[in-house]
């Protein structure tokens, strides 16, 4: 199970600046696969010649991949702008580290950063680290706006750089201004090395998570299945078999001449039923509803359900239901 | 029981034309679908708190999928079908097989062992004179194509005609959900002429 990392690093470089890299360690996934690597741009490669691959800007990378997936699935939904940053990430895929530090309520202390993310120590080499009062993070004006000030700033000797120096924090904030409406705090997600890792925090889109999705799932449908069957096929054998066989057929008042009114009467009934279901509950959707909404917004609204339920009941009992006996 | 089949399926075929306009339908497999994509989309988003759209999505299928398989009483055709009938160009999410396929097998044995039924297809064609068919001549493949054929264009008059219906209803200012008991009315009438007319042609 590979991943695909996206590690900020603060780096010294040679001029003994702290500038902001990244370190593509795999990208072997579904997204990343698909990534332009003609970029001749340098976005913080340290200056490691050894280092060949040089990738695109994280925010031409994302426009390359949503256009990508608009083409495939012909998916709207990608255009719109999101309200979270956990929405966002559905852009890059789950395994796709991309989160930055801020809070909601202004500044936030170095301690309070450490404790809340631990993965941020993935962003800072331990020897950063340790060096509460040299770098701070500072939020500012994010809650509605969107925007990412994380600000680096000394401790009065002027030796780290400014975050408009760092090309890559400037495309992240101009991204995450134009398409997330409400920045939630930020943190790099820890990845998960093995299965059994996954399995013990049912990790989003693992294997481990989709067996236990799959046992909860296929019992909560079939429960909903033998419920439905159950008074879909009372319901047909009451009013095709059990009613004119027990209680018109038998009864003086209903000659046999008129047996035929049984089924106008029903299904006049239910397509009554029909009609005032779709009427006071609303439209129950059919099967190319279900499957634009699956291409759209990968679920189903279940504000669906129950008017979907009623008027399939009442449309199906309202057919006339006889048992054939083909041999 | 060709005789029998053939008749019910003609009649079935043009009983249901009317029967799509007015609010009905063809039977609970299709309800269903969308009733258990929900579900799994619901299990998924509010109980095991997901966010990403391809891991919802991939939910919501098994959700589609149980629902067939369990109908059809036979998982791999009905994961297939949840898949394909949302394939709009070529093979798509297909990715989501497997776990789809493992969640109708879940679904089948739970739903067929609630409700007591066995675990078979839906039609069973063999009878004592016709047994089940354990080898098949090569041409039958060129057979099976034909029919296959026949099928899509049955299928092809049917979605002409069913649009031609809605267009219909439109010309009647029908398909406003506020006038939606005057339409059941209307596609009513078709239903009740074709159920008196040929009582069996119903389910």
């Amino acid at each position: 199970m590979q991943h695909t990392s996206l590690v900020l690093r603060m780096t010294p470089s040679p001029n003994n600046k702290y500038e902001i890299g990244k370190e593509m360690e795999s990208y072997t996934n579904e997204n990343s696969s698909l990534l332009p690597t003609d970029s001749g741009n340098d976005y913080g490669n340290n200056g490691d010649e050894d280092n060949d691959v040089v990738f695109a800007p994280l925010e031409d990378r994302t426009n390359s991949f949503s256009e990508m997936k608009k083409t495939v699935h012909n998916d709207p939904g990608l255009s719109q702008q999101y309200e979270s940053v956990e929405d966002f990430q559905t852009l890059l895929g789950s395994t796709s580290v991309l989160k930055n530090a801020l809070d909601q309520e202004g500044t936030t202390s170095w301690k309070s950063i450490q404790k809340r993310s631990h993965s941020f120590t993935m962003l800072l080499p331990t020897r950063e680290i340790e060096e509460p009062s040299i770098i701070t993070l500072e939020a500012k004006g994010h809650r509605r706006t969107g925007s990412i000030s994380s600000r680096i700033s000394d401790n009065g000797n002027g030796m780290y750089s400014h975050r408009e120096d760092s090309p890559l924090l400037l495309r992240m904030e101009r991204l995450y201004q134009s398409r997330i409406s409400n920045v939630s705090t930020l943190y790099l997600k820890k990845i998960k090395k093995s299965f059994f890792s996954d399995a013990k925090s049912l990790a989003e889109g693992t294997i481990p998570q989709s067996i236990v999705l799959a046992i909860v799932i296929g019992i909560v449908c079939g429960v909903a299945c033998y419920f439905y069957y159950s008074i879909l096929y009372f319901g047909l054998d009451l009013f095709w078999t059990k009613i004119p066989e027990e209680y018109i057929i038998p009864s003086e008042f209903w000659s046999p001449e008129y047996y035929w009114l049984w089924i106008p009467l029903v299904c006049f009934s239910m397509v009554t039923l029909v009609g005032l279901t779709v009427f006071y509950m609303g439209e129950p959707g059919d099967l190319p509803y279900t499957i634009s909404r699956v291409h759209t917004q990968a679920y189903i609204p279940m504000d669906h359900v129950l008017p979907m339920v009623f008027a399939s009941m009442f449309s199906i009992l309202g057919k006339l239901y006889r048992r054939t006996q083909c041999s | 029981m060709k005789v029998c089949l053939h008749t019910q399926s003609t009649d079935m075929y043009i009983f249901n034309l009317h029967l799509l306009p007015a609010g009905g339908s063809l039977g609970p497999e299709a309800p269903l679908v969308a009733i258990c994509g929900a579900l799994g989309g619901f299990v998924s988003r509010r109980l095991f708190r997901q966010s990403s759209t391809n891991v919802v999505r991939k939910h919501t299928f098994m959700g589609m999928a149980g629902a067939l398989a369990a109908f059809f009483g036979v998982p791999l055709g009905g994961s297939l079908f949840a898949l394909e009938v949302c394939s709009r160009f070529g093979v798509e999410y297909f990715e989501h097989l497997i776990e789809s396929i493992f969640c109708g097998e879940i679904c089948l044995m739970v739903f067929r062992g609630l409700s007591g039924l066995p675990i078979k297809p839906i039609w069973n064609l063999t009878s004592p004179r016709n047994l089940r068919i354990v080898e098949c001549d090569p041409t039958h493949v060129f057979l099976a194509a034909f029919i296959g054929l026949y099928g899509a264009l049955l299928a092809y008059f049917f979605a002409s005609f069913h649009w031609k219906n809605m267009e219909f209803f439109g010309r009647l200012n029908l398909l406003d959900n506020s006038r939606a008991v005057y339409r059941g009315w209307l596609g009513a009438i078709f239903i009740v002429l074709m159920s008196l007319l040929v009582p069996h042609s119903g389910k």
